[in-house]
């Protein structure tokens, strides 16, 4: 049984004859994305939590899209994620009187995988950065109550660890909103979910990251990128992963000549705190100038399956 | 020896100018090998956008053949199983364009320029030259014995040729040859060396011209030493293949039905191939050479990489037994 397993985190879109189509589009569609992930070394898959209602209708109920996944080589759904960017006068995440709602749609999307063996439940602990401002810690202080009640819940109710994931343009972005944000979390109920390229973006080390939490790690994307944000593009609108006034393309595959991300000093700490389960590829717009989410998940797992497994193995390199 | 997996690197190389970057070889490299495949077969080229396809241009772009064999390990890439050669193609540096093979006067320039493959193949890991057979089908050509005896005598001269560094050839008939039928390839490869010369067979160009790719595998089972293996979409029931430049008009233009695409990923459900029957043919027949997987036209090369990688490793090894690791 392998000690470490890698699980891929849903973006996809391909070419077609009728433009970019995405995994959900058909089964035939669903089946070529399954199936090309399992040939290069993939055994799971991340979800958003928003898509399982697609999967269900297109297969007639989860049950029968695990079975899906296993017939192709997929052990199960790993993760799901949720995020909501933008506050609204409905949904503002950091407004004591919206947990409920905050909690109930968890609750929602949890109890639809019900049976399914998920692990984790990944969401951006607050909405980007403008819209969480002032960052105070008083503000952090809600975001922590909510979320010591959303991982108590998802734990105790639907097995799954809550996972916050930090993106370059988060309301908790930098080390010490980090820090202060996991202070005042139940280590029992809230985890880190570290995403490699985001916090290397925000200028925060991903590595001494996970050396300073590993005990509270519950999972990663492994991603790369070749920008920090030295400009504050993090509060560019509407979204900065597409707007930045510094670079058109933020991410980029594992082993991308440029990468900013140490990953291979990553995997020596994973294996220095005897860090096992799955670890996320992602690959988030990975066709901005001509790149295809193909290819780079294939370069991907190579670089995965070449060089940081001979690291965390204690192997040679291949 | 058992069959041998390898890879056409033909889908990558989908424009004169796309696959010329030494990124683009090293991507393709990595993307094969952690698919499963650790062989690629390449097309012979010319010119300063075919860098891997002669050796005075591997030598030019990677310093030494060396080089590039040391590239390609370090991917995980273990061999060249085969280069593949159609004399009707500019060879630049040579100042020849359009050899034909039914030209005794072209057989000596033929012998040149294949020359070089008996070093450059072993010098890669590969033993295997495979050469387009025939010309374009034309109404001015018949496929008689006295015309074909003209096409054995120069492919045998260059299996004579190869033979000593043990690099076979191989005949392939694609969609568009003037070779049409069983009757028409037997005509040829019965005039050629069984010691030195045997048949590819591609099995989506077999199933495009209508032939049955299973019945050629245990027709030809005795020659048979190399397999291009790919699908196909659509069969050329219009005979489009006497159009001119049917490699433009025919295969990429579509013909009058405007076919997006002949060719496709081995498992694709509009395929008219039997992919699995034909590897268990094989495998029933002894096949002992490399089965070559391609995926030409591909829109997403690394997507048909990968789809043909899963089928191999979960369909067609269960047939064979035999790995994709094991070469």
């Amino acid at each position: 049984m392998d000690k470490i397993k890698w699980q891929y985190a849903d973006h996809w879109r391909t070419d077609s004859p009728k433009g970019p189509v995405n995994q959900f589009a058909s089964r035939a569609e669903m089946d070529r994305f399954i199936k090309q992930i399992a040939a290069v070394g993939l055994s799971g898959v991340g979800m958003f939590a928003w898509n399982l209602g697609a999967v269900s209708a297109m297969f007639g109920g989860l049950p029968a899209y695990k079975t899906f996944l296993e017939e192709r080589g997929i052990e199960k759904i790993v993760d799901l994620f949720w995020c909501q960017p933008q506050a609204s006068r409905g949904m503002t995440i950091h407004d004591p009187e919206h947990k409920g709602r905050v909690i109930g749609m968890l609750d929602h999307f949890a109890g639809l995988a019900a049976g399914l063996g998920v692990e984790n439940l990944i969401v951006m602990p607050a909405h980007c950065y403008s819209d969480t401002e002032p960052v105070t810690v008083d503000r952090i202080q809600v975001l922590a109550d909510l979320w010591n009640t959303v991982g108590r819940m998802s734990l105790e109710k639907h097995g799954m660890k809550l996972g916050c994931h930090h993106e370059f343009w988060c309301g908790i972005r930098s080390q010490g909103e980090i820090d202060q944000f996991y202070a005042l979390t139940d280590p029992a109920y809230v985890n880190l979910y570290i995403d490699t390229a985001q916090h290397v973006i925000a200028g925060v080390d991903p590595v001494a990251l996970f050396r300073q939490y590993a005990h509270r790690v519950n999972g990663f994307h492994f991603k790369d990128t070749r920008h920090v944000d030295m400009v504050e593009d993090y509060r560019s609108q509407p979204d900065p992963e597409l707007c930045a006034s510094t670079t058109p393309r933020w991410f980029w595959e594992m082993g991308t000549p440029g990468g900013l991300v140490d990953f291979p000093a990553l995997m020596q700490a994973l294996k220095d705190h005897n860090y096992e389960g799955w670890i996320g590829v992602e690959h988030d717009k990975a066709d901005i100038g001509g790149g295809n989410y193909p290819e780079s998940t294939a370069l991907a797992m190579w670089y995965a399956r070449n060089v940081l497994e001979p690291i965390y193995y204690g192997k040679a390199a291949a | 020896m058992t069959l041998r997996w390898s890879y056409a690197l033909n889908q990558w190389n989908n424009g004169h100018d796309r696959f010329v970057l030494r990124e683009a070889h090293t991507n393709a490299f990595k993307t094969l090998a952690v698919s499963g495949f650790n062989a690629v077969e390449i097309p012979c080229g010319s010119g300063r956008w075919e860098p891997l396809g002669r050796k005075d241009w591997i030598e030019k772009f990677y310093g030494s053949v060396d080089a590039l064999r040391t590239e390609m390990t370090n991917c995980g890439i273990n061999a060249v199983s085969s280069y593949y050669f159609n004399p009707a193609e500019p060879i630049f540096e040579e100042g020849a364009y359009g050899l034909s093979v039914l030209n005794p006067a072209d057989h000596g320039r033929i012998l040149g320029t294949l020359r070089q493959y008996a070093d450059l193949l072993p010098a890669l890991g590969g033993d295997t030259l495979v050469v387009r057979a025939l010309p374009n089908w034309n109404d001015k050509t018949t496929v008689d014995v006295a015309t074909m005896q003209v096409a054995a005598d120069c492919w045998n001269a260059v299996g004579a040729m190869l033979s000593p560094a043990g690099v076979r050839l191989a005949l392939n008939f694609d969609c568009l040859t003037m070779a049409r039928s069983e009757h028409d390839i037997t005509l040829l490869v019965d005039l050629c060396d069984p010691a030195t010369v045997g048949l590819s067979l591609d099995t989506a160009d077999a199933a495009i011209m209508g032939l049955d790719p299973v019945a050629m595998i245990n027709r030809f089972a005795a020659r048979l030493i190399h397999v291009q293996l790919k699908n196909a979409l659509e069969r050329d029931t219009l005979d489009e293949y006497k159009l001119a430049f049917p490699d433009k008009f025919m295969l990429a233009g579509g013909g009058a039905r405007r076919i997006a695409r002949w060719y496709c990923e081995l498992e694709h459900e509009g395929g008219i191939v039997d992919v699995s029957s034909c590897h268990r043919a094989l495998v029933a027949q002894g096949f002992s050479g490399w089965i070559v997987v391609e995926s030409d036209q591909s829109p997403v090369p690394a997507t048909s990489a990968m789809l043909n990688g899963w089928f191999v490793k979960n369909e067609l090894e269960a047939i064979s037994g035999i790995t994709l690791a094991e070469v």
